[in-house]
């Protein structure tokens, strides 16, 4: 059970997009959200993170959780609920996040991949409301690590 | 379209933080700070290393923004600053920056499950070939 402390309330509303060509057909994509078996093999796959728990029921109104630790120790979990699936074509879900035991965000996100060539074209939109303990119970965690990411990117890239 | 170039990030702000960062030791420092303020003394307590070493990090820290101390008495106490960690910009960047990262794990797995007839390198393939249905 995620709990809030006691401080000052802050929520920060945010959005953004991320575009992507695959060279996948759409259902080899679409199939890469909707499987288990086959999300399981990129999303959330990372040296850094041990995941805890992992599960996804791929329908409308079913549930997906994924736990996972850092290496740092940090505890982060998403539970997630899809509202809308047109196979190959768009899903819709929401989330929300906690760090530590607190939680940090809620979200709404999408996507929708087309055909381009033998390829897929996929936009990603997500808004998100970040919450107060976002920075303050473990959003500074969080930012280190994730500029710690950034900087591992940014060396292996320049070397 | 793809952030993903790097002529297209890493302004100056950002560069000066990715060095504060590309050091081990100040990344432990961080990673220290990350729990809560300490004083400079707490702060080298875990390193084997002189207290002017760890000043000089400490320099470069707060130079990139990223860590904040102040004196209070005879005692500096150090902090992340969250201005340079957690503002909603950067939360929003954080989320996009983990998206990115997915779909570059994505767009390996789909290469690495490509159909034989689609496949350019085919040789270290042990997975099925299966295309999967929706």
């Amino acid at each position: 059970m995620t709990q809030h402390a006691p401080q000052a309330r802050r929520t920060v509303y945010g959005g953004f997009t991320v575009e992507r060509t695959f060279e996948a057909a759409p259902a080899r994509v679409f199939a890469a959200f909707a499987d288990a078996a086959l999300k399981a093999q990129w999303f959330g796959v990372s040296e850094d993170w041990e995941i805890t728990e992992a599960s996804l029921d791929f329908r409308v109104g079913g549930e997906e959780v994924h736990h996972g630790r850092h290496v740092s120790g940090m505890l982060s979990e998403m539970w997630a609920q899809y509202h809308d699936i047109v196979p190959n074509e768009r899903i819709v879900w929401t989330y929300r996040m906690a760090l530590n035991g607190a939680p940090i965000s809620v979200s709404l996100a999408g996507i929708e991949p087309t055909p381009d060539g033998a390829g897929t074209r996929m936009v990603l939109t997500e808004q998100d409301a970040f919450l107060d303990d976002f920075e303050d119970n473990g959003g500074r965690q969080h930012g280190t690590g994730q500029i710690l990411d950034v900087l591992a990117t940014f060396l292996a890239r320049s070397a | 379209m793809l952030q993903h170039s790097t002529a297209t990030i890493e302004p100056a702000p950002v560069d000066r933080v990715l060095q504060a960062l590309a050091d081990p030791t100040r990344r432990r420092m961080v990673e220290v700070l990350s729990e809560g303020p300490v004083s400079v003394s707490e702060l080298a307590k875990p390193f084997d290393m002189t207290l002017s070493a760890i000043v000089q990090h400490l320099a470069v820290l707060e130079a990139s923004g990223v860590v904040r101390s102040e004196k209070v008495g005879r005692v500096r106490t150090c902090r992340l600053d969250p201005a340079a960690l957690g503002t909603a910009e950067q939360w929003v960047h954080q989320r996009r920056t983990q998206w990115e990262r997915r779909f570059d794990r994505l767009d390996e797995f789909l290469a690495r499950t490509a159909p034989e007839s689609t496949r350019q390198d085919a040789t270290n393939d042990q997975r099925p070939k299966k295309e999967p249905s929706p």
